[in-house]
């Protein structure tokens, strides 16, 4: 298989002529087309990825319920308990992530 | 074509989505994702207004409401645990100038515990209404 051409120059041209084109239409319309565009890029993959990322950031928080570097999975889980007593469907994925926690922890 | 793209996606932001937000007519998903996304950077409030905005109470908003109030019961827990140290600080402190600025510290320490509290209450009374109404339609369809 052929190796593709790279052009450094070419790279180089295509992002100044980039960056020119961004501020020539940030000058004319006021506003900030490639940003506008990247949140509008995010917030779309964002909704495809919602469930993705609903678990990333409950295993961000599990994470941060680990209030001493000695607390192990069973600490955490107990202090979580405590905190979800009122919150079903939270508690449940929880456990279910504590619960692999500690199965790792074990093996 | 890629600026008439980028002008188009710019437009349809700057037009549809963000007058329309306001509304609650957009899915579920897009406010769930954008609540989601300011409970990642810890902006409770903007968090609290789109779940707010999403009326349809469905699992993965309820799943970033109640993630919500965990976070703000883990941070007001910790904030507990340092204004308690604060406070200890201060009482044994003999030095005028410290005292004033442990005193400081104390009353940004309750504005903070103050301010979760609120937060989770304002989530939990959100996920409660969501609960009503799912009872009250269940009993309707009895």
């Amino acid at each position: 298989m052929a190796s593709p051409a790279v052009s450094l120059k070419g790279g180089l041209a295509g992002g100044l002529a980039g960056l020119l084109a961004e501020l020539a239409l940030t000058e004319i319309t006021g506003h900030h087309i490639t940003t506008g565009l990247l949140e509008l890029i995010g917030a779309g993959v964002g909704m495809f990825r919602l469930d993705r990322r609903v678990y990333q950031a409950i295993r961000d928080t599990v994470q941060r319920a680990q209030v001493s570097e000695t607390d192990d999975y069973r600490k955490v889980a107990q202090r979580l308990d405590e905190l979800t007593m009122d919150l079903p469907e939270l508690r449940q994925t929880i456990l279910n992530l504590v619960e692999a926690g500690i199965s790792a922890q074990k093996a | 074509m890629p600026i008439g793209l980028n002008l188009l996606f710019r437009l349809g932001r700057r037009l549809l989505a963000a007058p329309l937000e306001d509304t609650g007519w957009l899915p579920d998903t897009y406010y769930s994702s954008q609540a989601l996304a300011a409970l990642e950077e810890d902006d409770f409030t903007a968090a609290l207004r789109y779940l707010k905005l999403s009326h349809n109470y469905a699992p993965a908003a309820r799943l970033v409401s109640q993630l919500l109030i965990l976070r703000c019961r883990l941070l007001t827990q910790q904030h507990r645990g340092q204004r308690q140290a604060m406070a200890a600080a201060t009482a044994g402190e003999s030095n005028p100038g410290r005292v004033r600025r442990y005193e400081e510290i104390l009353a940004q320490e309750d504005r903070a515990l103050t301010l979760l509290q609120g937060y989770a209450a304002e989530a939990g009374a959100w996920l409660e209404a969501g609960s009503r109404l799912e009872t009250g339609s269940r009993l309707e369809g009895d």
